[in-house]
């Protein structure tokens, strides 16, 4: 049973917002409803498995087989 | 005694001081974690060097320089004069805005590229690259 997480970039709290589990579909239904309300922030929304690829990847939908969903609120260029 | 009543009086309790530095430094410390789970194991040896480099989803290099969260990004290119300066509305921890930088460039480089200010590169940093020219 692979685990997820969707991680959202705060200051000093990158907090762990929502958690699944490959299979049980009551919690990956929950992650997937936290996700969309995320992007539709319009922050960035990627992929980064730490411990396997370890690299960003950017997603528009919800992937379930994600270890960790990193969603990142508005950047600004200064 | 009946003159010294207040000696008795029923004192609130203590309140502790606002553990704001403890709370600081935790932060710092689980920021910093983050930022080297997230890694790769290439990212991780430059760290303590104080940068790490970082291939963009459209193959640009960037280096990140860790030091500072602001004009902290330059450009590895033939002339690597370049440097931008992107960064998070109310997150002031240095080692999550670099962790936010970092997925940002590997997602999404033209996003990167459109929303981060350029700059010419000042003479603080010492781009050394294979292809530099001078």
């Amino acid at each position: 049973m692979s685990t997820g997480v969707i991680r959202r970039i705060g200051d000093g709290d990158s907090e762990v917002i929502a958690e699944w589990t490959a299979g049980d579909d009551a919690s990956v239904a929950a992650a997937r409803e936290i996700y969309d309300e995320e992007a539709a922030k319009g922050g960035l929304m990627a992929r980064s498995d730490p411990g396997t690829s370890m690299t960003g990847e950017q997603i528009t939908a919800f992937d379930p087989d994600a270890a960790e969903i990193v969603s990142i609120p508005r950047f600004v260029g200064g | 005694m009946a003159d010294r009543w207040w000696l008795f009086w029923r004192r609130s309790p203590p309140v502790p001081p606002a553990p704001r530095v403890v709370d600081h430094v935790f932060n710092v410390r689980r920021a910093e974690r983050l930022l080297l789970a997230g890694l790769t194991t290439a990212q991780r040896r430059e760290y303590p060097l104080g940068y790490f480099d970082v291939t963009g989803s459209r193959g640009g290099r960037y280096r990140i320089h860790t030091h500072s969260s602001v004009q902290n990004i330059t450009q590895l290119s033939i002339r690597g004069d370049l440097e931008f300066c992107v960064g998070l509305p109310g997150v002031h921890h240095r080692q999550e805005v670099l962790y936010a930088q970092k997925i940002l460039i590997e997602a999404d480089e033209g996003r990167f590229l459109r929303e981060a200010v350029p700059s010419v590169r000042r003479r603080r940093y010492q781009v050394t690259t294979p292809y530099q020219v001078w």
